[in-house]
């Protein structure tokens, strides 16, 4: 159960996701492909990752962004964390096995002064179970 | 690895995912539909366009709604919507509900739709 529901609410309503992404599975690397279905390949993007929206202090981690070219249907945008990120995520404190987390993604358009907020959502960090 | 496919309104909006490429194209499909009918009604200025979703709070739907009828001006009004709605005077609208509000006011739900539904003026849902 989410702890951001207003918040996820908020976003969905002004056409920036507001759901939960493919979770990320501690001890290994994590990759997400947004498929755009537009051409963004000349715009610059950001991702981060915090406990909750407006939480003190630095970001949790900084996703690592690679836009790919413009195919006639997608323009992939992918987000990805090394392990060494993931692993030094918050861990579970109530033994359910997981922990939610925030992310939200920013657009710079290209020749746009302005970045915005393109989608945001809320993870879960697996608890991992094999070692990598 | 997981991918996403997004869907994007004539603003640049994400209004919906879908997991494979038919998901996502008739999502797209939908999307572009309501894009062209919001850009259609305003373009002829016959009337206001609104959007809502199934998780505004009752008063955003009122307050939405609100504005959409003040800016219509008497005219038509076209109402997207994603999900159920309350209205703020406690109406709950269920699966293949109408609610005619005022005289060419309606929203719809059809039964087990999560995507945007659109309302034309005989209320017929596409």
């Amino acid at each position: 159960m989410t702890q951001h529901g207003d918040w996820l609410r908020s976003l969905a309503s002004a056409g920036k996701g507001g759901v939960e992404l493919p979770p990320i599975d501690r001890g290994l690397p994590y990759e997400l492909i947004l498929n755009v279905p537009i051409d963004v390949s000349g715009d610059a993007f950001s991702a981060s990752l915090r406990i909750s929206p407006d939480a003190a202090g630095s970001t949790l981690a900084d996703f690592a962004v690679s836009v790919g070219s413009w195919d006639g249907t997608y323009t992939p945008v992918t987000l990805s964390l090394t392990d060494t990120q993931v692993n030094a995520l918050p861990s579970d404190d109530d033994a359910d096995g997981q922990v939610e987390l925030v992310m939200d993604v920013l657009r710079d358009p290209s020749g746009s002064p302005i970045e915005y907020r393109f989608l945001g959502g809320n993870i879960y960090v697996n608890g991992k179970v094999t070692d990598a | 690895m997981p991918s996403i496919q997004l869907v994007l309104d004539a603003n640049e909006r994400v209004v919906g995912f879908g997991d494979d490429t038919v998901e996502a194209a008739r999502q797209a499909a939908i999307a572009t539909s309501a894009a062209e009918a919001a850009t259609a009604i305003i373009t002829d200025g016959a009337g206001a366009f609104v959007a809502l979703t199934g998780s505004m709070t009752a008063a955003q739907v009122k307050t939405a709604l609100q504005d959409a009828i003040t800016a219509s001006a008497g005219k038509e009004l076209r109402i997207v919507g994603t999900g159920s709605f309350t209205t703020n005077s406690g109406i709950t609208l269920p699966d293949n509900t109408y609610l005619n509000i005022t005289p060419s006011v309606e929203i719809v739900k059809a039964s087990g739709q999560s995507s945007p539904i659109f309302v034309n003026a005989g209320g017929t849902v596409t």
